[in-house]
C-alpha cells in the first residue's frame, strides 16, 4: 500500500508520494482545528506500564505541529481527503483541511484510554 | 433476574393479558414526576444551578415589581443628586446626578431586559436547533441548501450588520430587538449542532427508528435533540449573554433607539457624566455593570446545572430509582467480552 | 517468607505442579477498604513452561488475575496475600514485596502482559521499531541484538519485520497490531507471558491463527503462558491445564482433558454445555439460568448456589473450599460440595457423537423442506445485488485514473421464504453486513433489485406498486450488534417499546399499549416488567437490553428480523438462552430471521434449530450456501474448510489444531479484491486458472445447497492446471 508522507513548504502541508502530491491546509489551520498546539493522550494504569511510554502520570502530551509534519499516512486516508476540496470553505476553513484534522485526530484517539 | 421464560409459553401473548390498567389520575401522577419532580430534584441537588437560580429569582422579583409597580418610577429630582448607595435607606443604590433613584432605574428596565434577552435566546437557538438538525439529519442536497444559507449568514460581519438594522428598523420592542441582535448568531451555532447531529445519526438507534418507519421530525424530536439538549442550552445562555452585552454595547454607543432609561442607557449616562473619573459618581457606573453581570453570571450558573438534569444517569441516581445496576464498583467490570 | 511455609502450602495448592514458576497464595483484591472483593482467595500454582488457560465470564475478576500478577491493580485496589516468582537458577521473590524499580524490572523481562486495551498502549507518533528500541533501552538491553531477536519474532508471526518495523501503528491493521504487541512482549525474553483476551477484538479466524501461532512461540521459547479468556472453546484447544473463575474465585482448576471431559464443579459443566460449539448435539445445549454477581452482592455459601440445580442447604451456608476431591485425582481441584451429584446429574455434551451425518439423506430431507419452502413467492427475493461504494473524486482523478471502488456486495442472488431462517457467516469485511442492510430496504443497492413479495423495495409507492412501502418499512425490522446503542439512552424502556406500538395499533389506548408491552417483555423473560419499564438503558444488563431491543422489532409484527451480530454482546452463559428465544418466538411471530455472525458455532445452532441455511460470505460474495450439517461435515468450498477450522470446539480427540489451511492469514484489500475467484490469494488449493476466471455459485452433487469452486466440476480445466505459489495439489477430480 502506498505511503503518504508528509512535505511542508511555505508554511502549507502536502501529502505526497513518487507520483502524487496532494494539498491538506496550511500548518496554522490544522494546528487550529485540532485545538493547539499540543494534544494530550491519557494512558490507564496498565496501559502505563508498557516500556516504550514514558509518560508523565501516564500523560502523553504531543506536538502537534511536529507530529502533523511526520506522521505518514495511508492510501485509505488519503482517498478519503481526495472526495473533499480546498475551496470549499465550510467551517470557516477548507473542507479537507478539517477533514485531515478529523482523520488525524481519530489515529490519536486510537489510543490511550477511551474516555467518553 | 430473567427466569421461567418458558412458563408463559401457553399465554397467548397478544391477549391483553396482564392488568396494567392506569387510571388517568395516575397518569397524570407520573408525568407530574417525570416533568416537574425529577428535574427539579436534579437541578437543586447542584450547587451552581441553586445559586444561578437564585440570582435568577432576584432578578424575576426585580420584574414583578416592576409590573405590579411596587417601587417608585424614576424620575428627576427625586432625591438628593449623586447619593452614594446604601447613604440613605430609601434609596438604597444611590442616585444620579439628576437626582434619579438608581435602583428604580434599574427596576424599570428589568422586565424589558429579561424579554430581549429570552427573545434573543429563543430565536437564536431555535433556528440553530431547527437548521442544524435538519441539516445535519437529513443531508444530501438539504444540507448543502441550508449550509451555503448560513455560510453567506456567517460571512456577513455582524456587528455592523446589527447596527445598520438597527438604525434602519428603530427597534423598541424589546422582543424585535433581541431577534435583531442575534439576526445571524444562529449559523454558527447551527453549524456546529449540524455536526453533532452529523455523529448521532450513525448511531443504532437512530437506525432501529427508521427501520420502524419513524417521520423524520419525530425522529429528531424524540431522538436526536434530547442528546444535544445539553449543548443547546449551554448556547441558550451564550446567546442571551450575547444579547445583553450587543444591547448593552449598542445602547452604549448610542445606535439603538431609546424612550426610556435602561441599563445600557444608564451606563452611557454614567460614563458622560464622569463616573470614571469622578469617585463620587462611581456608583452611577458599577450599578448598572452589576445588574449585567449578575444576570449573565445567573443563566451561567444555570446553564452549567442543567447539563446534569439531562443526562439519564445523574437523572436515576439522584431520584433514587435504582440501587441495583449503578452501585458496582467501575473498575472490577473491566471485564469484556 | 520462610522456604519450609512455601513448601508446604505447595503440597495443599496444586499436586500436579512439579516446578511451579508462579505460586500464587491467598490473593485477594480488595475495594471500599475491604468491603468489596474482586478477586477472592485465590490460590494457583503455574508450572514452568505450560499453558495454563483461565476462562471467566466478563466481570469474574479474571482480568484482576492478570493484575494481581505482575502487582498492578489498579487503584484504589488493594492486593494482598503472596505470590512467590521462581526464576531458572532457583531464586525466589516475592512479588508483592518488589520495590518500584525492581517490579520495573520484573514486568516484562521475568513475566510480560498482554493486555485488553494494549492495543491502545502505542505511542501513536512512534514506528513501531522505536517502540521495540525503547523498550530495549529502557531495560538496559543490546538495541541490534534485540532487533534481530524481534525481527525473528515477527516472521514468526507472519509479518514482514522490515515493513512492520518502518510503520506507525496507524498504518497496521488490528490484527497485525496485536500480532506486533506479541512480538514486543517477547522481545525481552520473558519467562512467563500473561495474555488477557489479547484476541478478543478480532476475528475467529485471526484469533485461531494467533492461538497457532502462540503455541508455537511457546515451544520455541520455552515460555510459560497464562491465558485469560471468556471463550471456552478457544483457550481449550491450546492449554495443558485451564482453571474456571467464577464470581471472583476459583471454581475449578485441573488439567485441560479432566476439566474439559471430566470437570467436578456444576458451573464448569453447565458452561460446557452452554456454549455453542460444532460438535455436539443441538437438544443438549442448556443456558445457565440467571447471571453472574457484581461484587456487591455475592451470594454466601458458595457462589454458584443461586444458579445450580444441585444446590443444598449446605451450599447456602458453607462456601466450599477449592482442594482436590478425588485422592485418585490429586491435580484436579474443585470447589464443590457435590461434585459426585454434579459429575452424575449434569451429563456433559461434547464428545458425545453428534447426530450421524448422510450426504444423500441430508439432500432428501433439505430438498423436501426447501421443496415446502419454495412453492410461494419468496418473502425476499435478491437478484444480482451489488452495493458498491465509489469514493467521489477530486477535480484531478477525474481525468486519470479509475474510480476506487468497494464492492461490499458483489452480484448476490438470495431468495428468502416466509418463515425462512438464513444465516450470513464471514469475517469483518466481507460485506455481510451491508448484504443484511441491503436486504431489508436500509442500504440501496447500485445494481440489481430487492423484492419483497414480488414488489421491488425501492420503486413501492410507485405507480404500479402493488405494495405500500409504509407496509414493508414496517414488515423489515432490525435487531443490532451493540444493545447499548440500539437504546436510545434518554428514554425509557417503556418509551421506547411504545414507539413501534404508533405504527402498528396508531389508535390502540395507552392502557391497551401498556398491556402489550407488559405482555411481550414477560415473554422475553423480563419478569416482572413493572420493574423493567420505568428504567432507562443504561439501567439494565447487557442480556436485558438486547431482550428490550427483540421486544421493540417484534412490537412491529415484522415478516423479516435482520439480527446483526446480535449475541456478542452477550455473556457466553447466556447467549443459548437468547438464541432459543429469539428461535421460539420465531416460530410464534411466524417471521423469517437473517442472523449475521461471525462464528460458525453460532450460525450452526441457529441454522440447525431454526431449520435454515448457512451462506458463507467472501469479499462481497456468497462462496457456499447449505444446511449447517453439510458445511461443518462436508464443506465444498475450501473458505468454509477455513471457518470451520477457526471454530474451535470441545471434543478433545479433534482438538489439537493443525497449521491452518490457509496460505495467507491477512485479507486482501477489498478495495483491490484478486481477480479471477476472490480466494486464490488464500486458498490451500488455489491453481492457475482461479487467478483468470471467476467460479459461479452452482447447485452442488450430492448434498443440499451451492458452492462457487471450480473442485466440484471435476470436468473443469482447474483439474489440469497448475496449483499457484505456494498452493499444494489435492485430491483428483472426484468421480
Amino acid at each position: 500500500m502506498a505511503r503518504y508522507e508528509p512535505e511542508c513548504a511555505d508554511e502549507t502541508l502536502f501529502l505526497s508520494t513518487d507520483t502524487e502530491r496532494i494539498e491538506i491546509g496550511t500548518i496554522d489551520d490544522i494546528v487550529a482545528a485540532i485545538g493547539g498546539e499540543t494534544y494530550t493522550i491519557e494512558y490507564d494504569e496498565k496501559q502505563r506500564t508498557q516500556a516504550w511510554l514514558d509518560t508523565d502520570e501516564g500523560r502523553l502530551e504531543i506536538d502537534v505541529r511536529e507530529t502533523v509534519t511526520t506522521l505518514p499516512h495511508t492510501e485509505e486516508t488519503v482517498s478519503k481527503l481526495r472526495e473533499y476540496d480546498m475551496e470549499t470553505d465550510r467551517y470557516g476553513l477548507p473542507t479537507r483541511t478539517v477533514e485531515f484534522t478529523n482523520e488525524f485526530v481519530d489515529i490519536l484517539e486510537q489510543q490511550g484510554t477511551t474516555t467518553t | 433476574m430473567a427466569t421461567e421464560a418458558d412458563s408463559t409459553d401457553d399465554i397467548d401473548w397478544r391477549s391483553e393479558a396482564s392488568a396494567v390498567e392506569m387510571s388517568r389520575r395516575e397518569r397524570l401522577r407520573e408525568f407530574g414526576r417525570r416533568w416537574v419532580y425529577e428535574p427539579a430534584v436534579i437541578a437543586w441537588a447542584d450547587m451552581r444551578t441553586r445559586i444561578g437560580l437564585l440570582i435568577l429569582s432576584v432578578y424575576g422579583l426585580m420584574a414583578l415589581v416592576e409590573v405590579f409597580g411596587l417601587w417608585r418610577n424614576p424620575g428627576t429630582n427625586q432625591a438628593d443628586p449623586l447619593l452614594k448607595p446604601f447613604e440613605t435607606m430609601q434609596f438604597p443604590l444611590g442616585t444620579t446626578r439628576s437626582g434619579v433613584d438608581l435602583l428604580a432605574l434599574i427596576i424599570d428596565s428589568t422586565p424589558f431586559m429579561l424579554l430581549m434577552v429570552l427573545a434573543g435566546g429563543v430565536w437564536a437557538t431555535g433556528i440553530a436547533v431547527l437548521v442544524g438538525t435538519i441539516s445535519g439529519y437529513k443531508g444530501g442536497t438539504v444540507d448543502n441548501a441550508i449550509t451555503s444559507i448560513s455560510d453567506f449568514f456567517m460571512a456577513i460581519p455582524g456587528l455592523p450588520l446589527v447596527i445598520v438594522l438597527a438604525v434602519a428598523l428603530k427597534p423598541e420592542n424589546p422582543i424585535f430587538l433581541g431577534v435583531i441582535l442575534t439576526i445571524n448568531y444562529w449559523a454558527g451555532l447551527g453549524r456546529s449542532i449540524r455536526s453533532q447531529v452529523l455523529s448521532i445519526r450513525e448511531s443504532s438507534y437512530i437506525e432501529a427508528a427508521r427501520t420502524m418507519g419513524t417521520s423524520t421530525p419525530r425522529i429528531i424530536l424524540k431522538d436526536v435533540l434530547p442528546n444535544i439538549m445539553p449543548y443547546v442550552m449551554v448556547n441558550f445562555v451564550l446567546a442571551a449573554r450575547y444579547t445583553i452585552f450587543a444591547a448593552v454595547g449598542l445602547y452604549f454607543l448610542g445606535v439603538l433607539p431609546y424612550t426610556g432609561q435602561n441599563w445600557g442607557v444608564t451606563l452611557n449616562y454614567g460614563y458622560e457624566k464622569g463616573g470614571l473619573l469622578t469617585m463620587e459618581a462611581f456608583h452611577w457606573l458599577l450599578v448598572p455593570i452589576v445588574a449585567i453581570v449578575g444576570l449573565t453570571f445567573g443563566l451561567i450558573l444555570v446553564s452549567q446545572g442543567l447539563d446534569r438534569v439531562f443526562n439519564p444517569q445523574v437523572r436515576t441516581r439522584l431520584t433514587g430509582e435504582s440501587e441495583s445496576i449503578e452501585e458496582e464498583n467501575e473498575t472490577t467490570t473491566t471485564g469484556m467480552m | 517468607m520462610s522456604t519450609d511455609s512455601a513448601a508446604g502450602n505447595r503440597a495443599a495448592s496444586d499436586e500436579g505442579v512439579d516446578d511451579p514458576i508462579l505460586e500464587i497464595d491467598d490473593a485477594n483484591v480488595t475495594y471500599n477498604d475491604g468491603e468489596t472483593y474482586v478477586l477472592n482467595d485465590a490460590s494457583v500454582s503455574i508450572d514452568r513452561r505450560e499453558i495454563l488457560g483461565i476462562v471467566g465470564e466478563s466481570g469474574s475478576g479474571k482480568s484482576m488475575f492478570a493484575s494481581a500478577l505482575l502487582d498492578a491493580v489498579p487503584d484504589p485496589g488493594v492486593l494482598s496475600g503472596q505470590i512467590r516468582y521462581h526464576r531458572n537458577d532457583g531464586s525466589t521473590v516475592d512479588v508483592l514485596e518488589l520495590s518500584d524499580e525492581e517490579l520495573r524490572q520484573f514486568r516484562w523481562e521475568e513475566v510480560s502482559m498482554v493486555f485488553q486495551g494494549a492495543m491502545s498502549s502505542f505511542n501513536p507518533t512512534m514506528k513501531i521499531r522505536t517502540h521495540f528500541t525503547e523498550t530495549l533501552k529502557t531495560h538496559d538491553r543490546s538495541v541490534s541484538e534485540g532487533i534481530d531477536f524481534a525481527r525473528g519474532l515477527l516472521e514468526n508471526l507472519y509479518l514482514e519485520p522490515d515493513r512492520v518495523l518502518d510503520s506507525y501503528p496507524h498504518e497496521l491493521s488490528g490484527g497485525m497490531q496485536q500480532r506486533a504487541l506479541i512480538a514486543l512482549s517477547m522481545v525481552l525474553n520473558p519467562e512467563v507471558l500473561v495474555m488477557d483476551e489479547p484476541t478478543a477484538a478480532l476475528d475467529l479466524l485471526m484469533q485461531r491463527s494467533i492461538l497457532q501461532l502462540l503455541d508455537d512461540l511457546q515451544s520455541m521459547y520455552d515460555l510459560t503462558i497464562v491465558f485469560i479468556t471468556h471463550d471456552l472453546p478457544l483457550v481449550a484447544s491450546l492449554a495443558d491445564r485451564m482453571a474456571i473463575i467464577y464470581a471472583f474465585q476459583f471454581a475449578e482448576i485441573g488439567p485441560r482433558d479432566s476439566i474439559i471431559g471430566d470437570s467436578a464443579h456444576p458451573y464448569t459443566r453447565k458452561l460446557l454445555n452452554a456454549t455453542p460449539n460444532i460438535d455436539a448435539p443441538l437438544v443438549e445445549m442448556q443456558p445457565i439460568d440467571g447471571e453472574g454477581p457484581a461484587p456487591v452482592n455475592v451470594p454466601s455459601g458458595c457462589r454458584f448456589h443461586p444458579r445450580c440445580s444441585l444446590a443444598t442447604e449446605k451450599c447456602r451456608a458453607e462456601d466450599p473450599q477449592l482442594d482436590v476431591f478425588d485422592e485418585f485425582d490429586t491435580d484436579h481441584r474443585a470447589a464443590c460440595h457435590h461434585w459426585q451429584e454434579a459429575r452424575e446429574e449434569i451429563p456433559l455434551n461434547a464428545g458425545k457423537a453428534s447426530d450421524w451425518y448422510d450426504a444423500s439423506d441430508m439432500a432428501d430431507r433439505t430438498t423436501n423442506t426447501q421443496q415446502s419452502k419454495t412453492d410461494g413467492q419468496p418473502l425476499l427475493s435478491l437478484t444480482n445485488v451489488d452495493v458498491h461504494f465509489t469514493k467521489e473524486q477530486g477535480l484531478l482523478e477525474r481525468f486519470s485514473g479509475d474510480p476506487d471502488t468497494v464492492r461490499a456486495v458483489d452480484d448476490v442472488s438470495l431468495d428468502i421464504q416466509e418463515q425462512d431462517l438464513v444465516c450470513l457467516l464471514g469475517e469483518s469485511g466481507c460485506g455481510k453486513t451491508t448484504l443484511g442492510k441491503t436486504m431489508i430496504g436500509l442500504q440501496r443497492p447500485t445494481g440489481g433489485s430487492v423484492e419483497y413479495r414480488g414488489q421491488d423495495i425501492w420503486t413501492a409507492d410507485g405507480s404500479d406498486s402493488t405494495i405500500s412501502h409504509d407496509e414493508i418499512r414496517s414488515a423489515l425490522q432490525i435487531i443490532h450488534q451493540d444493545p447499548g446503542s440500539a437504546l436510545n439512552p434518554n428514554r425509557r424502556i417503556v418509551d421506547i417499546l411504545s414507539e413501534p406500538l404508533r405504527h402498528t395499533h396508531p389508535n390502540a389506548s395507552t392502557n391497551e399499549c401498556r398491556s402489550r408491552i407488559y405482555s411481550l417483555l414477560e415473554r422475553v423473560g423480563m419478569t416482572p416488567p413493572e420493574d423493567f419499564i420505568d428504567r432507562y438503558p443504561h439501567q439494565l444488563s447487557g442480556g436485558e437490553q438486547q431482550r428490550v431491543v427483540l421486544a421493540r422489532a417484534l412490537l412491529m409484527n415484522p415478516n423479516a428480523i435482520l439480527a446483526d451480530e446480535a449475541i456478542s454482546a452477550v455473556d457466553v452463559s447466556l447467549r443459548i438462552e437468547i438464541m432459543d428465544l429469539m428461535l421460539e418466538l420465531q416460530s410464534e411471530f411466524d417471521t423469517s430471521f437473517l442472523f449475521i455472525s461471525h462464528d460458525l458455532s453460532n450460525a450452526r445452532y441457529f441454522a440447525e434449530h431454526g431449520d435454515g441455511r448457512i451462506a458463507v460470505m467472501y469479499l462481497g460474495e456468497i462462496v457456499e450456501i447449505g444446511s449447517a450439517e453439510r458445511l461443518i461435515h462436508d464443506p465444498r468450498h475450501p473458505y468454509t474448510e477455513v471457518l470451520r477450522w477457526a471454530t474451535p470446539n470441545l471434543d478433545l480427540d479433534a482438538m489439537e489444531a493443525d497449521d491452518p489451511p490457509i496460505r495467507e492469514i491477512d485479507v486482501p484489500d477489498p478495495v483491490d479484491p484478486p481477480s479471477g475467484c476472490r480466494f486464490h490469494t488464500r486458498c490451500p488449493v488455489a491453481r492457475e486458472v482461479c487467478r483468470k476466471e471467476q467460479p459461479e455459485l452452482q447447485e452442488i452433487n450430492d448434498g443440499d445447497g451451492k458452492a462457487a469452486c471450480f473442485r466440484e466440476h471435476p470436468d473443469h480445466e482447474y483439474w489440469d492446471s497448475e496449483p499457484v505459489e505456494g498452493a499444494q495439489r489435492r485430491n483428483e477430480p472426484p468421480n
